[in-house]
């Protein structure tokens, strides 16, 4: 008996499906004249043609809102498709359309409106669940609809569908006392047109549990229906009588209704109207070979049906699969993209540490050489104005007497000239000159009738990028490489090259002298020593008799 | 011989050195201070006694005591003398022998002799105080380099391609001709010839080939 009620009871839900499309604000919006008379072709279908005309208008008015990216009209106007779809029969599409209006919606942001959109596609999908006999998901969405469900009036038609869904489960109490409350709380409000809808309902259920009133209620229905000329309504309600009296097997009254049914299908011209009003019929017939065949037809097409239910849901439940793993991984994403901020400010902050490290160390180191240079050239400061002139003093002091040794004017002499050289070596450079006449000038302090020096591209350098530490640790090397020279070498000939690329500064020294062991020269280590306070590197080449040579880079 | 000398050193035994120097020389005035603010009074009081000083001879190094000074140093006393009194000879006599200070002094302040304090140091000044007298510098040995061509320690590279040609076996003639072709400039036999000259002196090289085979050793080629 199950799908009997299903199949046959299509119908009469329509105008709830429409109920809200018409009812919710975005008719408002529907200005234009042309919207509400297809929109009234779609409520109340008078010829035929009504509803194809309303088809093809709908359908290219969201092709046109689309373009347009008026969401919202489309979204309207995809309802209307729906249920014109619905109208004409064609289930899953009018599932289908629903399914896409309410991508659209969610896409939206929450508000009143939105709201009313989105308990108006509840209802709908209900009403094509329902429809699609899947009464589960038909209380689903109705129990949705429900929520947004912002009026009275609104909320007593999702009732109603509510309380039909019972009664197609053949829950007739239940399906009573929703019904019940819903043509109670009808009458407090003035709409005749629901008015009818409920009493209809609510007297079909009655007649089921065999409710004295029934019969009455139907009869009333029936009266506000003709009076309002409810087309659809009206079907619905032979319809109904159809049924309660073929209940009771009172066949001539059940065949009239029948016959009433089928004129008002073939009036409306609708495929799902006409094949409900004709298999009326056969439920009419008392003939077993008709009986069983519209039996065997109905378990066929409930089995297709089941079938194509299957298929319809795996369809959409992939789409929901589908959109449910996009919002993992769009959750996923948004985790990772927390872990990964989190990450790279712990990041920032150990490279921050180990930065702030090194750069505390290396202003350490600068502050350590800074220091060192001071203290070395108040040194040679005070061994030049002190010893040395003290020396001097005394050298003049000896001079004026005539009877001075002069070999010991020699020996003080050497030892004041030592003094100096000393002070000499620490003493403080100006690198605020020009730095490449200052080093000319220490090179050409070591020309002499036996050593030539030669540079090479000594002003060709960009001094000026050379930190001024760096120019003194060179200077200082350089001073201590020449003196190194004059003290073992024998050279003839120096020549001191200088290069520099982007971030490189090279000094080649070479000269021909007698060259010899490196290990033993403690300034060697001297100057390692000074080139790695500055990060920069000098290397020693050099073998007996064939000149020694130091590579320094910065 | 100039006639009124002013000696500006704080060491009393050097000015009597140096006094001795003067009196061999036949000046008539020498006025000896230890400060070089006194020293700037002397000479700015000689100018308006209309007696003005014709040498000044000062150190540069001042111990620091006391007296607060307007000219710490000499270099501060000559660079305000100069400027008031150009025409006044400065002769520098000091321990300083770095270049870069006596270039700065001889080249900016004008000094017009700068002698190093040392064993000769007397001897120098002396020949110092007639060089000036006859408007002439005159700079200690050991610092003459001080103005000399600072240019001379460089080779060019010029000089490299030079022998790197000569490395090949090239002729002066033949290297004038490559250098022509090249437009590398001056390409003529004889500055060629004379620049070869120079970098033989320069390398101390006997010859043409010594001056490779050196050449090649320090790796310059």
């Amino acid at each position: 008996m199950k799908y009997l009620y299903t199949s046959s009871l299509i119908i009469f839900l329509l105008f709830t499906s429409l109920f809200f499309v018409g009812s919710s604000e975005l008719a408002a919006q529907q200005s234009i004249d042309s919207a509400n008379f297809y929109s009234q072709k779609i409520i109340n279908p008078k010829t035929s043609d009504d509803l194809y005309a309303a088809f093809t208008y709908y359908e290219n008015l969201i092709v046109k809102n689309v373009a347009e990216n008026d969401t919202l009209s489309a979204i309207t106007n995809i309802r209307y498709f729906a249920s014109v779809q619905f109208d004409l029969g064609f289930l899953y599409e009018a599932e289908a359309s629903a399914v896409e209006a309410f991508l659209l919606v969610k896409a939206l942001p929450i508000n009143p409106i939105t709201n009313e959109i989105k308990k108006g596609l509840n209802n709908q999908l209900g009403i094509v669940y329902r429809a699609l006999d899947n009464t589960e998901k038909a209380i689903d969405y109705y129990k949705k609809a429900l929520h947004f469900s912002a009026n009275a009036s609104d909320s007593l038609t999702l009732r109603n569908n509510l309380g039909n869904v019972y009664r197609d489960m053949g829950e007739f109490v239940l399906a009573e006392q929703e019904l019940e409350l819903v043509y109670e709380e009808r009458l407090k409000l003035d709409d005749k047109f629901e008015l009818a809808r409920a009493l209809d309902n609510l007297s079909f259920v009655q007649g089921k549990l065999n409710t004295p009133t029934a019969l009455k209620n139907a009869q009333t229905a029936i009266d506000i229906r003709l009076e309002l000329e409810d087309t659809k309504g009206l079907f619905s309600s032979y319809r109904h009588l159809t049924y309660y009296y073929l209940d009771r097997n009172e066949r001539v009254q059940a065949g009239m209704y029948a016959e009433r049914c089928y004129d008002i299908a073939k009036s409306l011209q609708s495929a799902s109207f006409l094949e409900e009003a004709l298999s009326l019929f056969i439920s009419l017939d008392t003939e077993p070979k008709v009986r069983a065949y519209k039996r065997i037809t109905d378990s066929i097409s409930n089995a297709k049906q089941l079938k194509q239910n299957k298929y319809a849901a795996m369809k959409y439940d992939l789409s929901e699969e589908k959109e449910k793993t996009e919002a993992t991984k769009l959750l996923n994403e948004a985790q990772k993209r927390k872990t990964l901020v989190a990450q790279a400010i712990g990041l920032i902050v150990l490279l921050s540490g180990i930065f702030f490290f090194f750069i505390l160390r290396m202003n350490h180191r600068k502050e350590k050489i800074k220091q060192i240079y001071k203290t070395e050239t108040r040194i040679s400061q005070k061994l030049h104005d002190e010893v040395a002139n003290d020396m001097y003093q005394v050298m003049t002091k000896l001079q004026s007497k005539a009877d001075t040794n002069e070999d010991i004017l020699d020996d003080l002499e050497s030892i004041y000239s030592k003094t100096r050289d000393i002070s000499k070596e620490s003493a403080a450079i100006d690198v605020h000159e020009r730095f490449d006449e200052l080093l000319n000038d220490l090179l050409l302090g070591y020309k002499n009738d036996a050593v030539n020096i030669i540079t090479q591209n000594i002003s060709k350098i960009d001094w000026n990028k050379v930190s001024e530490i760096k120019k003194i640790t060179l200077y200082r090397v350089l001073q201590e490489l020449m003196t190194n020279m004059k003290k073992h070498s024998s050279a003839a000939i120096v020549v001191v090259i200088f290069s520099q690329n982007s971030n490189q500064l090279m000094i080649d020294y070479k000269d021909n002298g007698i060259g010899g062991d490196l290990k033993k020269n403690e300034g060697l280590l001297n100057m390692e020593n000074r080139m790695e306070s500055i990060n920069g590197h000098i290397s020693f080449e050099s073998m007996k008799d064939k000149g020694f040579k130091a590579t320094i880079t910065i | 011989m100039f006639k009124k000398v002013l000696i500006s050193d704080d060491l009393d035994s050097i000015n009597q050195g140096v006094l001795a120097i003067t009196k061999t020389l036949v000046i008539a005035e020498v006025t000896q201070v230890q400060y070089c603010d006194d020293a700037f009074l002397k000479l700015k009081k000689g100018e308006m006694d209309g007696t003005p000083y014709d040498l000044l001879i000062t150190d540069l190094s001042f111990k620091i005591d006391h007296r607060t000074q307007k000219y710490p140093s000499g270099d501060a006393l000559i660079t305000a003398v100069k400027q008031e009194y150009p025409q006044l000879k400065v002769i520098v006599y000091s321990v300083e022998d770095r270049l870069q200070r006596v270039r700065t002094l001889v080249k900016n302040y004008k000094v017009d002799a700068f002698v190093c304090k040392g064993r000769h140091g007397l001897t120098e000044l002396s020949k110092a105080i007639e060089e000036v007298y006859n408007s002439k510098t005159y700079l200690s040995p050991q610092i003459q380099q001080a103005l000399s061509d600072k240019k001379n320690l460089e080779i060019k590279d010029y000089d490299i391609k030079l022998i790197l040609q000569l490395s090949k076996g090239m002729s002066q003639d033949e290297i004038r001709h490559l250098f022509e072709q090249e437009n590398i400039s001056p390409s003529s036999l004889s500055s060629i010839e004379k620049r070869l000259n120079l970098l033989r002196v320069q390398f101390k090289a006997k010859n043409a080939i010594h001056l490779v085979a050196i050449a090649k050793d320090l790796g310059l080629i």
